[in-house]
């Protein structure tokens, strides 16, 4: 067995050894089960009824026969019964017709044959008895030969009716054929009718008894009975082939079982081997994934290195264009400087000429030592009227010199505001304002400024120093455009203008430059992308406003079309509120910006 | 059985030959048990009404014989009692048929059907009657055709069968209409139930005179015969009375060939009998009273008065039942 099975090794092979197992078990269940078996049962069940309703019918015949029943519709009911049943088992029965179905038939004659001289002999014993008892009644009955012989008559009537047998019947013949009886009976009509019926009865009497004992009467029942045998036979015969088929059922079901064992078994083995293979799966998987997971590590690491370089990359371009501005920043405070300065120089000039002035004055007004002339002289050397004209404007001159230091100063630190990444509210137009003026020497050469503030924009969560940096890239791209356009002597436009709108506020910086071709319009945000000389820009710049507006601060940058037809429209657009609660910022479309 | 027995006992223990001494032992012999022996009509089988209805059309349908000529109503009237009136009938082409027109009202409670009761189902008497040359002579295939062509019929028979018109529906449809033909309560069944005021006293006293003559012996049960073979002629030759035998004479033997079947036939019902002259398979009887007269005389042998028939046909008429309405 083991070996048989081990030489099974392909599963394709097993299956089908199992499913030939499972067939041959099927096959011999049903063989077992069904071996003639419901032909036996519907074959048995139509001869017991067919039994049934012949006792039944038998049943009525002495019924009628003894006169306890005095009509024929519940034997005519079981003769159609009968002969259906025997229709039925005809057409089931191997045979059926000669074995069943002739016997059948020949017992309904028989019974109809009954029934017809059944009512005779009723009829006649009847009416031979009321003869008799009319004959009693009759006008010659006071004879005694009369008396006599109807004594006679009567006796050999009834003691037919008790015997009826041959003995009686001949003994009845008798009287009723004897002259003398015959002569002295006096009413010839009842005497005619009395013997008429009597001889009918002993002829009818004999008929029945004959037909009682003719084998139909007999036949139909030994007919059923030999049928049962041979159906009980071959019920025995096919049980004894079920118990055969059972026998090998138990064989094949115990082959199966062992069968099913095995496989179990080498299923197990399977699912063992399943399982060690899972396993190693498993630590392959966690080496897999410890080996992703450094990777991954490796990749955030790299990921932060990039943002760091990004961040430096950022606060360079911060630093460049801080550099860039200084120069500016120094021009524009080196002005204000220069002239405060020379302010100062001629104040402290004014100074020395005005010590002989108070010295003057001191002489007099203190001590007395009054010289008009010598006043005289010292107050035109001294030129005081140009003095008091003057010192007032140099005073206010530098006092507007300081402010101008303070206030690009005050810029400056506005813009390069170290702050944090975190987004706080902010002015938007002072930054702009600030950013403006630390720019100024880009852009006051080429360009005039229109700075067009929303005085009731609201504030805005805003990393400001970011969004200067920004505003810057946009102003000094604007006034590099504005440069490369205008007519030699000429100032061109630039102009900064804030809106508040529904969900958002709106920076726009325009410029009447050539505007930004359409080839290269969805490119000028990809870092490194530039159109300018090599050493005037490194592409940074509008790549990393991109990212600061859209990734930082959840806003839009976007280029749109200039208002005039000509020139570039940057639109910043940065959600109002704060961040998490910021709703979407539609861009707008250029007619809703104008 | 008691009558015997008590005759035996009697006749051992009396010497003396006097009849008023039986008198004295007279203890009341049972009258035979006639009593019971006829009973009411059953009413008839629930049937499909649309079933009956297209039964009913074919019965009267002429399609069913050869020339179109005549329909099972033709000798079947069932305003005639369920019979033609005649003393044979007229099939196709004018033969006249070998025996009397049986009333088709009751004819389900037979044990068989025909004078002779070659069939054993309605179904069978109707498939043997419609092609019978000397009844109705009917082709089923031309009978099929002419049937298929109208448009009425097609669509009764799709409702009842969801078949077209064929052999085998049109004779289930017509065996199904037979029987409905009941004839219940009759006023002989209404006193049998209990209402002693349905029947008159001639039709009480008829009856009485119906189980002592010994009329009862064979008709009896719920169709007062019906349900068996009876010989003509017990007590007398009634043939040989008559003259010109021929093969309908025979009867059941031309059915069995059993000699003891020779001139054996159906007893047949008595209901409705009144409305079925004239009698018998040879329709030799052309009145109740002349039907009653020969029956006593050949089948009972014995003496009978004017008035015992007089009542017996008094209580002939109380069998008449009335047919549903419907049906006509």
């Amino acid at each position: 067995m083991k070996t048989l099975i081990g030489a099974v090794t392909s599963v394709r092979a097993q299956i089908l050894v199992g499913a030939a197992l499972l067939a041959c078990l099927v096959l011999l269940l049903v063989m077992s089960n069904h071996t003639g078996q419901r032909e036996f049962r519907e074959l048995k069940q139509a001869l017991d009824e067919l039994e049934t309703q012949n006792i039944r019918m038998d049943g009525s015949i002495f019924l009628l026969a003894f006169e306890m029943h005095t009509d024929f519709d519940v034997l005519t009911a079981q003769q159609k019964d009968l002969r259906e049943t025997a229709l039925a088992l005809a057409s089931i029965l191997p045979d059926g017709e000669r074995a069943i179905l002739a016997p059948a038939e020949r017992k309904l004659l028989m019974v109809e044959d009954f029934k017809s001289e059944q009512s005779i002999l009723r009829n006649s014993r009847a009416i031979a008895h009321e003869m008799i008892e009319r004959l009693w009644t009759g006008p010659g009955v006071d004879s005694p030969a009369t008396r006599d012989a109807l004594f006679a008559v009567e006796r050999a009537f009834l003691d037919f009716l008790a015997r009826r047998d041959p003995k009686a019947a001949n003994r009845l013949r008798a009287v009723l054929e004897n002259p003398a009886v015959g002569s002295a009976v006096t009413d010839l009509e009842e005497w005619d009718v009395l013997r008429a019926h009597s001889l009918n009865l002993i002829d009818y009497i004999d008929r029945l008894t004959r037909l009682m004992q003719s084998p139909p009467f007999i036949e139909l029942p030994v007919a059923i009975f030999e049928q049962n045998a041979r159906l009980t036979a071959r019920l025995a015969e096919t049980s004894a082939a079920a118990s055969r088929y059972r026998s090998a059922l138990f064989v094949v079901a115990l082959l199966l079982l062992a069968f099913s064992a095995v496989m179990v078994a080498r299923v197990r083995g399977y699912l063992q081997a399943i399982a060690r293979a899972n396993n190693d799966l498993e630590s392959r998987v966690a080496r897999r994934t410890q080996e992703l997971a450094d990777v991954n590590a490796a990749l955030r690491r790299e990921i932060a290195e990039r943002e760091s370089v990004e961040s430096q990359l950022r606060i360079a371009q911060k630093l460049e264009s801080i550099g860039q501005l200084a120069a500016g920043v120094a021009h524009e405070i080196n002005t204000p400087t220069q002239y405060v300065s020379d302010n100062v120089s001629f104040l402290s000039a004014v100074w020395k000429d005005l010590t002989p002035v108070l010295e003057d004055y001191e002489r007099i007004a203190l001590r007395g030592e009054a010289d008009p002339a010598r006043s005289r002289r010292i107050w035109s050397e001294a030129d005081v009227p140009f003095l008091s004209k003057e010192v007032p404007a140099a005073l206010r001159q530098s006092s507007a010199g300081l402010q101008q230091i303070t206030r690009i100063v005050l810029a400056m630190k506005n813009f390069s505001h170290p702050g944090s990444d975190a987004l706080q509210p902010a002015d938007l137009n002072r930054a702009i304002e600030s950013t403006a003026t630390v720019a100024r020497n880009e852009w006051k050469y080429v360009a005039e400024l229109t700075l067009d503030l929303d005085p009731d924009l609201p504030l805005v969560p805003c990393n400001v120093s970011a969004f200067n940096q920004v505003v810057l890239n946009l102003l000094i791209n604007a006034a590099q455009a504005v440069e490369e356009a205008r007519p030699k002597g000429e100032l061109g436009h630039i102009r900064v203008a804030t809106r508040t709108r529904a969900e958002c506020v709106e920076i726009s910086v325009e410029d009447d430059g050539p505007g930004i071709a359409d080839a290269i319009r969805d490119r000028i945000f990809d870092p490194f992308f530039t159109t300018k000389e090599v050493g005037k820009g490194t592409g940074q710049g509008l790549a990393i406003s991109h990212r600061v507006i859209h990734g930082q601060h959840g806003g839009t940058l976007s280029v749109e079309p200039a208002p005039q037809g000509r020139g570039a429209r940057f639109v910043i657009r940065l959600p109002q509120g704060r961040l998490e609660e910021r709703g979407a910022c539609p861009a707008l479309t250029a007619a809703d910006a104008m | 059985m008691l009558l015997p027995l008590l005759a035996a006992a009697l006749l051992s223990c009396s010497d003396q030959h006097s009849r008023s001494d039986f008198a004295a032992y007279d203890f009341g012999m049972p009258e035979p048990p006639a009593a019971g022996s006829i009973t009411p009509l059953p009413p008839p089988p629930p049937a499909d009404p649309a079933k009956v209805r297209l039964g009913k059309a074919l019965y009267n349908d002429t399609r069913l014989s050869a020339d179109d000529s005549i329909s099972c109503a033709t000798c079947h009237d069932l305003g005639r009692g369920g019979d033609d009136g005649r003393r044979y009938s007229i099939g196709v082409g004018g033969a006249a048929t070998a025996v009397n027109a049986p009333t088709v009202l009751n004819s389900s409670l037979n044990l068989a059907q025909f004078w002779d009761g070659r069939a054993l189902t309605l179904e069978a008497q109707v498939a043997e009657t419609v092609q019978n040359p000397t009844e109705m002579g009917g082709d089923w295939s031309v009978i099929e055709r002419r049937l298929r062509d109208d448009e009425s019929m097609v669509e009764q028979f799709a409702r009842v069968y969801g078949t077209r018109p064929g052999r085998d529906e049109i004779i289930d449809a017509t065996a199904t209409y037979l029987r409905a033909l009941v004839t219940p309560d009759s006023p002989f069944d209404r006193y049998l139930r209990g209402d002693a005021a349905a029947i008159g006293d001639g039709a009480r006293r008829g009856y009485e005179t119906f189980v002592d003559l010994g009329c009862i012996s064979c008709h009896q049960g719920r169709n007062v015969g019906g349900n068996l073979f009876q010989r003509f002629g017990v007590m007398g030759d009634y043939f040989e009375d008559r003259g010109s035998l021929v093969a309908a004479d025979y009867g059941r033997f031309n059915v069995t060939g059993r000699e003891q079947d020779r001139f054996r036939f159906k007893v047949p019902s008595l209901r409705n009998v009144a409305a079925t002259a004239p009698y018998f398979h040879d329709g030799s009887a052309a009145t109740l009273d002349e039907a009653v007269r020969a029956m006593i005389r050949y089948q009972l042998g014995r003496p009978a008065d004017d008035e015992q028939v007089e009542r017996l046909g008094d209580f002939l008429r109380s069998l008449s039942g009335e047919l549903d309405e419907s049906l006509l």
